[in-house]
């Protein structure tokens, strides 16, 4: 049973993390720019809330495996295989959670008056510090609902992993595929248990999030 | 001596920017309607804006040319900018948004001292009143050592209370620290009151420079008398006498007189026109359609037959004792010396409904 928790955790921990990282300089791309192709990245970031997670899961199951493109380069680079792995399973929950870390940070990068970077760079400062100094500490409600979104999203995902990962104990079975085990096999008090740690978990984190963003927000406000 | 020359030209929708302009020592105010283009040139002075054309010379270094490729980064022109609505940190208190760009504690301690601000240091930018954002701007502005200090609107969200006691502030300080400042603002009245030089824009173009005094009594058009809040503006011809024909009115006005039979544009300020006895030379017969009271005196509107409207302003005492009101018939006098001529009429302001 601790098993499949820690991969879930696991799993979850180091989406948000990638996520974080890619989903920053892409929201704050998408919030800056006056691009003409913006709205067609918007689209596509968004793709994942719309389409069922089996759709989303048989593409990237294509693309993953040893004839499918990111397979095949996997498989050049490394050597190993990627369809059915643990490391499949981050790549695929990074593109299925993708809007729910981009579209809070767009929204609280676009929030910044534009007033307060030129104040910054006509105080001498680089876009990077202006960033990391006046852009960041201001849309820090939205980057934290972001990774918060992003991490309970993973946890609570199931067809993508069934698509990709299949159900392998210890690289791809994570708590919800082992819900549905248990359930195929008749054994629903384990089920029951496993599934009221999920709830539970989850809870803990999206009260966690409240409590802070009223905290931050009265602080903002006042 | 200019401390910046620029001739730049830049593109902003309809309105083509074409500015010349050297900016002195002390203040330099740049005004004009919105949509004149002043912030945006504000913006290309500091940086935040590219032109189109033109060069930006500060001290014979260039920060801008077009030919040359040259276009200095607004980080490396060390300029401070106030904007218009203070654009403060908020997640900052109030000294570290003066340390921002400090180079040293001991400026941010003297920054802070200067504008009063020292009991404020560890409030944050929302708990501030306007009149105290606006210090803290001005403050953490300097706090870079700037070789000059551009500032947008600075007093525009202010009331009008607060206004007349932060001009005498702002006039103190620029004092004490004699640094070269270009303001921007709408109103001609705070440009000439805080500023040693003015620049009038008007649809991109620098319609008038020059000292205050020749701004708000000889505008060099109708569109400059309308900024300086000079409600007589009106067309008229020179007759061969050299009198100035509104309508069937002649008046006599001071040398240089434009040639015979030329169209110009006139005005006269509402303070400059006195109160006469009877007829006499300069003095036309009005009747009183409007009054109304201000602090300097009363206001009244009247109407001269076959001419137009004219707008005096005359001492409550004497506006009294003359018995000025709505309907009575006055005689006005308008000094030669105070009836200033603009050049041909261009109906412009006719158009506009002014």
């Amino acid at each position: 049973m601790n098993e499949p928790l820690l991969l879930t955790l696991r799993l979850s921990a180091l989406t948000t993390l990638l996520l974080m990282g890619v989903g920053m300089p892409l929201a704050y791309w998408l919030a800056r720019s006056r691009l003409r192709l913006k709205p067609l990245v918007e689209a596509t970031v968004a793709l994942p809330l719309v389409l069922p997670p089996t759709v989303l899961g048989f593409y990237l199951l294509l693309a993953m495996g040893n004839h499918g493109w990111i397979g095949w380069l996997w498989q050049a680079l490394f050597h190993r295989r990627l369809a059915f792995t643990f490391t499949g399973l981050v790549i695929a929950s990074v593109c299925y959670s993708l809007p729910f870390a981009v579209q809070p940070m767009q929204a609280a990068f676009q929030g910044i008056s534009p007033r307060l970077l030129e104040a910054a760079y006509t105080l001498g400062a680089t876009p990077f510090r202006t960033f990391w100094r006046v852009v960041l500490p201001n849309a820090l409600p939205g980057v934290v609902a972001a990774a918060v979104l992003s991490f309970a999203h993973t946890v609570g995902e199931f067809g993508v992993i069934l698509m990709v990962g299949g159900n392998i104990p210890g690289e791809t079975k994570t708590v919800s595929i082992a819900i549905y085990d248990m359930v195929e096999a008749l054994e629903y008090s384990q089920a029951g248990r496993l599934a009221l740690v999920l709830v539970l978990l989850a809870y803990l984190v999206l009260a966690g999030f409240y409590g802070f963003n009223r905290r931050v927000l009265q602080l903002w406000r006042s | 001596m200019a401390i910046l020359e620029v001739s730049i030209q830049k593109r902003l929708g309809d309105l083509l920017l074409a500015v010349d302009l050297a900016v002195g020592p002390g203040v330099t105010a740049v005004v004009g309607p919105s949509g004149s283009g002043k912030t945006t040139l504000l913006r290309c002075l500091a940086g935040l804006e590219r032109p189109d054309q033109g060069r930006i010379d500060r001290a014979g270094e260039a920060w801008f040319d077009a030919q040359a490729g040259v276009n200095r980064p607004v980080q490396a022109r060390r300029v401070g900018f106030v904007f218009s609505d203070y654009a403060l940190f908020p997640h900052l208190t109030v000294r570290r948004n003066v340390a921002f760009g400090a180079r040293s504690g001991a400026q941010v301690d003297a920054g802070l001292a200067r504008l009063g601000l020292e009991a404020l240091g560890d409030r944050y930018p929302r708990e501030l009143s306007a009149g105290e954002q606006q210090r803290v701007a001005i403050a953490r502005a300097l706090a870079t050592e700037p070789h000059l200090l551009l500032m947008d609107e600075p007093f525009s969200s202010l009331d009008p209370h607060l206004k007349e006691r932060l001009y005498g502030e702002f006039g103190t300080l620029q004092q004490d620290l004699g640094l070269p400042v270009v303001l921007v603002t709408h109103d001609l009245r705070e440009a000439c009151l805080l500023a040693a030089q003015v620049v009038v824009l008007h649809a991109g173009r620098v319609i008038q420079a020059g000292v205050p005094r020749d701004i708000l009594y000889r505008p060099a058009t109708p569109e400059v008398a309308y900024l300086a809040g000079i409600p007589n503006v009106h067309a008229g011809a020179i007759a061969p006498s050299g009198h100035l024909e509104w309508g069937p009115v002649r008046l006599a006005v001071a040398p240089p007189v434009p040639l015979s039979g030329s169209m110009v544009s006139w005005c006269i300020r509402a303070e400059q026109i006195e109160l006469a006895d009877g007829p006499g030379p300069n003095v036309v017969e009005a009747v009183v359609t409007s009054r109304g009271l201000l602090g300097s005196g009363y206001r009244l509107t009247c109407q001269v037959a076959g001419a137009g409207a004219l707008q005096a302003i005359l001492p409550v005492a004497q506006a009294e004792r003359s018995g000025a009101q709505i309907g009575a018939a006055l005689w006005l006098r308008l000094p030669p010396e105070a009836l200033h001529l603009m050049g041909e009429w261009s109906g412009r302001l006719a158009e506009r409904g002014l």
